[in-house]
């Protein structure tokens, strides 16, 4: 397992999912932060870890993800049917690539990004809705805890 | 000859094929589910489809991605959630003995944890 000291840095969030155990696959974000000012965002997020093999098949661990320069960040309007109001956990999410197709809005703003963005959109399962992420690179370090 | 024909007799009912519930292990495959679940079609996940009860319970299934096409361990395994929990369950898994075994090995921890606090040392680790 990696330390808490290591970091990755300027990669696209595809590079970065190849090197988690799981990818973004039943992760959940804790808290997001957007820095105007500095150009980036910060997501505070759980990994999950284990396999299903494992001894503790739930085990995760904490994370941060660091995008800069942001050149975009949107997340779609909850669904009402579903319950999307913050209860204070985590909000489950899943990773997925940002292709043409996959919604129109988003296909009219993908050829205005500048050449190097790298894409990414996380399936927000309270709010069946998608956050949107665009960016120059991301660069993701460990935290110290043990989240199970 | 005139053939009277009277009220139709009464058909027996077909009995309804059961479903799934927690007390039963986890089918392979949501088809196996029984008559009660029903996909969500409006449930945008993109790695996942959502089977919905009358009662309101949820099941997630997740089909595994062929050996070293996924994102890792779990996105290669089919498994299961339920009631939007964080939980994985395999097929075969009981939903309720699980989640038990889960809740007991928590409050295990967490006696364990603060009892051997009486032992002074142990109390040289701040966490857990």
């Amino acid at each position: 397992m990696t330390g808490p000291s290591q970091k990755w840095c300027k990669m696209t969030f595809e590079e970065l999912e190849q090197k988690l155990p799981n990818g973004f696959h039943d992760a959940a974000i804790r808290k997001i932060q957007l820095d105007f000012m500095g150009r980036s965002v910060e997501i505070e997020m759980d990994i999950l870890m284990a396999g299903p093999d494992d001894p503790d098949p739930e085990l995760c661990r904490a994370g941060k993800l660091r995008m800069a320069p942001i050149y975009l960040l949107f997340i779609e309007p909850p669904d009402p049917r579903y319950s999307f109001i913050p209860d204070g956990e985590s909000l489950k999410v899943d990773g997925d690539s940002v292709k043409v197709g996959q919604n129109a809005e988003v296909d009219r703003l993908l050829p205005t990004l500048p050449q190097n963005a790298t894409t990414y959109r996380f399936f927000l399962e309270k709010w069946n809705a998608f956050l949107y992420l665009a960016g120059g690179g991301v660069e993701f370090f460990w935290e110290a805890d043990q989240v199970s | 000859m005139i053939a009277v024909s009277g009220p139709p007799a009464p058909q027996p009912e077909t009995p309804k094929p059961p479903s799934w519930d927690p007390k039963k292990p986890l089918p392979g495959d949501p088809k196996d589910l029984g008559p009660d679940w029903q996909r969500d079609p409006g449930h945008k996940a993109p790695n996942d489809e959502r089977y919905v009860n009358p009662n309101g319970d949820k099941l997630d299934w997740h089909k595994g991605k062929p050996k070293g096409t996924g994102k890792g361990y779990w996105d290669e395994h089919d498994h299961w959630h339920w009631n939007e929990r964080k939980w994985h369950f395999r097929p075969g898994d009981t939903v309720k003995n699980v989640a038990t075994a889960i809740a007991v090995g928590v409050v295990v921890y967490w006696v364990v944890s603060e009892a051997s606090r009486l032992f002074p040392p142990r109390n040289l680790v701040p966490v857990p």
